[in-house]
């Protein structure tokens, strides 16, 4: 009896956890340099990722759910481009591997794409530090210059016909002084 | 043409001309300045025969002993290339305590062992080391019992336990602690214990307030005092020794603008008087004579350079005739046999490295110990000259390198990071130095906020970047260029500096020819901006 206890237990697990993947839609990062918003509320979500080693998913959370998967998630430094809703959104949860994951506090992980424009809202950082066994330090770093010359190497195009603004947590009108100072040129 | 290469020789040598000690007025290999220092840490024995040293080269690390009566060099402890010193003590006058790490076969292993010196005559025979297994530190020298030291280990629920233990027994296999000290709250995040009079301090921290309470009791009492509850680090309050029972001297600036001695009544909770106080200086540390119970010496920052202030006669006197056996040196007394006739002395001079001495008192004789780079002795350095200037109704206070042998008319203004809190001294510094041997002038100036010269001047600089702190750094360089004037002015800087360095150019670009900056903080709103974690309440409440 015990036996199938846990067996079911685990098999109820196992649905929910699938059920919770499913809620999400899976996306993967933009390749080509042409513009894909096609309606007026939406927007362009660009997320720098640096990871110590591969990751098997990133959630994140709005009216829209998005799963990035593992073929954007590979180690080293990656960027994800998305042309997605214009709303708000929080990053949900990092998935290791099938059995390892966190989930991340809504408040310190929000941010907003706004339509018409390229919202850059961070690097997402998630390395491991090598005295501890999956403690992984997890943190969103803004490196907006790093975001700005990969769009100026692989979507100039893209670059010229919408405005790139600063989106993640506080501030930083890095892209507007830039703007400016191509305009002066 | 054949001869040009023996002219430059001959022009490039007589550049780099003696001075009257015969030290060379020259650039210093980089690699020499660079280097570790090749000895440190020497510590003397009790009875004061041995004097321990570390000694660590790039070939190895080892501990080691010099025999006052012989002076012969003993090698105790080969710790391997990269091996390493945490601490090491006397527990008795044949018996040091090492703790460090080694290095073999390219792994380091943390070690903790008991050193026995086998003697005849004072002259070394054997060996024995013991190697102590338990995982734990030594907190210091039990006030009941100079023999046994208070051994602080973690239980395995997590918990801090306190031993009065004999330390040779430590290096039993099978030690377990018998005298445990009983009654230990769980809520200290850390102990500390004077041993003068044999009293036991626990600090704890309160998370939700950010504040610390210290709590104290003898070591072997029932019930603990608060001392100081839920302070902050707003201000200073550092505990140097307890003169009585209910009374201890701290180091504090909470009634005063400068750090000051202070006679602290803990059942009254107030400062009930000043034991010392300079009137231009915050002192940087204290002690206290446990036999008397009165402040033995203060130490602060004069004109950049250390002063440890003897209020011992005794001691006074002793520093006053080293101080006139080496001239253009400052010693401080380091350690001293437990009869106090045996003396190691440091000797400082911001134009060379330091240098220990061991001191005799029976025979007035000062001897030279060693020199922590003796490479570097045959050199000739600069010497600063202090500047005051007045900015803005306050006195700041700068120091100037003259360029050493060759001149290249050029002066380099190395404003320091911080900036506040933080401090320029006139010790001997490498970088500094390295700059000056090689023609070039050095200026750096304390402008306000840094440390050392009083809590008014240090809060100061709060909100002054790029503005009243540049000032300061202005007049400065304007006093220099009047007495030392150069043809050239470049700033150079790291943080702090390196930000203040670019302003420096921006705001005077008349005045400063070239900038060398390194990781400036030029983009405050970036700084608080960068990341999600710094955003958040707790971050944003700190740097509000």
């Amino acid at each position: 009896m015990q036996g199938k206890r846990v067996f079911y237990l685990m098999l109820l697990s196992s649905i929910l956890l699938f059920l919770a993947g499913c809620a999400a839609t899976s996306v993967s990062s933009q390749k080509q340099d042409t513009d894909k918003l096609v309606e007026t509320n939406q927007g362009y979500l660009l997320i720098g990722l640096v990871n110590d080693y591969d990751l098997q998913a990133l959630y994140v959370w709005g009216e829209e759910n998005l799963k990035l998967t593992h073929e954007d998630l590979s180690a080293g430094e990656n960027y994800i481009l998305l042309p997605v809703k214009a709303c708000e959104y929080h990053f949900g949860r990092i998935d290791y591997n099938f059995y390892y994951r966190t989930s991340l506090n809504e408040d310190e992980w929000r941010f907003e794409v706004k339509p018409g424009r390229i919202n850059y809202v961070g690097h997402l950082t998630v390395e491991q530090p090598f005295y501890y066994f999956f403690a992984n330090h997890i943190e969103l770093e803004n490196r907006a210059a790093n975001a700005q010359l990969f769009m100026e190497k692989y979507f100039p195009g893209l670059l010229t016909s919408r405005d790139m603004f600063y989106a993640g947590p506080g501030q930083d009108r890095f892209y507007s002084l830039i703007a400016g100072l191509e305009e002066q040129q | 043409m054949r001869w040009t290469p023996w002219l430059f020789t001959v022009v490039s040598l007589w550049g780099y001309a003696q001075d009257d000690a015969g030290r060379i007025a020259a650039p210093v290999p980089a690699i020499s300045l660079f280097t570790n220092q090749q000895f440190s840490a020497p510590a003397l024995s009790p009875d004061g025969q041995y004097i321990a040293l570390f000694e660590m080269t790039e070939e190895a690390a080892q501990v080691g002993l010099i025999e006052r009566s012989s002076t012969n060099y003993v090698p105790l402890l080969n710790l391997g290339a990269g091996g390493r010193l945490k601490e090491y003590f006397w527990l008795s006058s044949n018996h040091l305590l090492f703790t460090g790490s080694l290095v073999n076969n390219g792994k380091r292993q943390d070690v903790r062992v008991t050193l026995e010196v086998i003697a005849t005559d004072g002259a070394v025979s054997d060996i024995k080391a013991h190697v102590v297994r338990v995982d734990g530190y030594i907190m210091g020298q039990a006030g009941e019992d100079p023999k046994k030291v208070l051994f602080t280990t973690t239980s395995r629920g997590g918990n801090t336990e306190i031993y009065v233990v004999d330390p040779v027994r430590l290096a039993d296999p099978n030690w377990s602690g018998k005298d445990r000290i009983r009654n230990l709250p769980d809520d200290m995040v850390r102990y500390f214990y004077d041993g003068g009079a044999d009293m036991l301090l626990g600090l704890s921290y309160d998370d939700e307030n950010a504040t610390y309470t210290i709590k104290y009791r003898k070591l072997r009492g029932e019930s603990w005092q608060v001392m100081l509850k839920d302070f902050n680090t707003d201000y200073t309050f550092e505990p140097m020794g307890f003169l009585n029972d209910s009374q201890i001297a701290v180091l504090s600036d909470i009634a005063t603008d400068k750090i000051a001695l202070y006679l602290y009544d803990i059942p009254t909770a107030t400062f009930s008087d000043v034991l010392y106080e300079h009137e231009s200086y915050d002192l940087v540390s204290a002690s206290i004579d446990h036999n008397s119970g009165e402040p033995a010496s203060v130490r602060y920052y004069k004109g950049g350079e250390m002063v440890v202030e003897y209020l011992n006669a005794v001691q006074e006197y002793h520093q006053a005739q080293l101080n006139q056996s080496v001239p253009g040196r400052r010693f401080t007394l380091a350690d001293y046999s437990a009869a106090a006739d045996v003396y190691v002395a440091v000797a400082y001079a911001p134009d060379a490295p330091t240098d220990y001495y061991l001191f005799d008192v029976a025979r007035q004789e000062a001897r030279l110990l060693f020199s922590v780079q003796p490479e570097l002795d045959d050199y000739k350095f600069s010497r600063p000259q202090v500047y005051e200037v007045i900015s803005a109704g306050s006195k700041v206070e700068s120091y100037y390198y003259p360029p050493v042998g060759q001149v290249n008319d050029v002066l380099l203004v190395m404003p320091h990071g911080g900036p506040v809190g933080v401090r320029d001294t006139t010790e001997f510094n490498r970088l500094t130095q390295f700059y000056t041997t090689r023609g070039y002038a050095v200026l750096q100036v304390n402008f306000r906020g840094s440390f050392g010269f009083g809590k008014a001047f240090r809060e100061g600089g709060v909100g002054e970047f790029g503005q009243q702190i540049e000032q300061d750094i202005l007049a400065a360089v304007k006093k220099v260029q009047q007495v030392a004037p150069a043809q050239n002015i470049c700033a150079m800087g790291s943080s702090y500096g390196g930000y203040s360095s670019l302003m420096l150019s921006i705001l005077h670009p008349e005045l400063v020819d070239c900038v060398i900056s390194r990781f400036g903080v030029y983009d405050l709103p970036l700084l608080f901006n960068q990341s999600n974690l710094k955003t958040n309440n707790a971050w944003a409440s700190q740097v509000s």
